[in-house]
């Protein structure tokens, strides 16, 4: 991977959002942050496969969002 | 990744805090997969903060008792529902509009000339979204 900090600087504000949220968020966006290295610092576009898994962890994590945890109204034993 | 990450902290030490990407400019595929991309480390931190215990009546979170509240998770999911239903869109406008895509042999100009007001639609939810998350989560995004 070869670094290039005249890319990453034309995109400044984009990466030093993403470095704030990884820091913050830790190792859980790790894959998000590699896609955007991917797609803004080295100038590559994502494969069919790459944004079809992109989208599959995209709604995983919309299920975790949407999950009724206890105390919820639509909480259920067991889930 | 170790490397990704070295680099983009590097990025940020430069640029100080920055915003969640500006959707401004043609738009492409590329800038969609970004958009979504970014979006995911508000996903991110909105499943977080359901996942945490629910605050008892009349408990406040704090840094020392991280628990959430039903009715800011209830609101944090209709903002991703209208996030989800947009990125849809301008997606199925992007399909719809690239004839060189697989399956696509002309181009449906009803869609495409609604690609652009489409993607301010999802710069427009996006805003809301991290506006939303920031507050309830706490999370500096």
């Amino acid at each position: 991977m070869k670094f290039d900090p005249n890319a990453i600087l034309a995109d400044a504000e984009i990466v030093a959002s993403l470095a704030s949220i990884a820091v913050k968020l830790g190792e859980e966006v790790a894959p998000y942050v590699e896609q955007l290295y991917d797609i803004i610092v080295k100038k590559e576009s994502l494969s069919a496969a790459q944004r079809e898994a992109s989208i599959a962890a995209e709604a995983a994590l919309r299920t975790r969002l949407n999950a009724p945890q206890p105390g919820d109204p639509d909480y259920t034993e067991g889930e | 990744m170790k490397r990704a990450f070295a680099a983009l902290a590097a990025a940020a030490l430069l640029a100080g805090c920055g915003a969640l990407q500006k959707l401004e400019g043609a738009v492409t595929q590329d800038r969609l997969d970004v958009a979504r991309a970014t979006y995911d480390s508000l996903l991110t931190a909105a499943a977080q903060y359901n996942e945490r215990p629910r605050c008892a009546p009349g408990q406040d979170a704090t840094l020392a008792n991280l628990c959430s509240e039903y009715t800011a998770v209830v609101k944090l999911r209709a903002v991703d529902a209208s996030v989800a239903a947009s990125f849809d869109q301008v997606q199925a406008d992007l399909n719809a509009c690239d004839p060189g895509k697989s399956g696509v042999t002309t181009q449906a100009a009803g869609t495409c000339s609604s690609l652009s007001a489409d993607y301010d639609a999802l710069a427009g939810v996006l805003a809301v979204a991290r506006t939303a998350t920031r507050q309830i989560t706490g999370a500096s995004i």
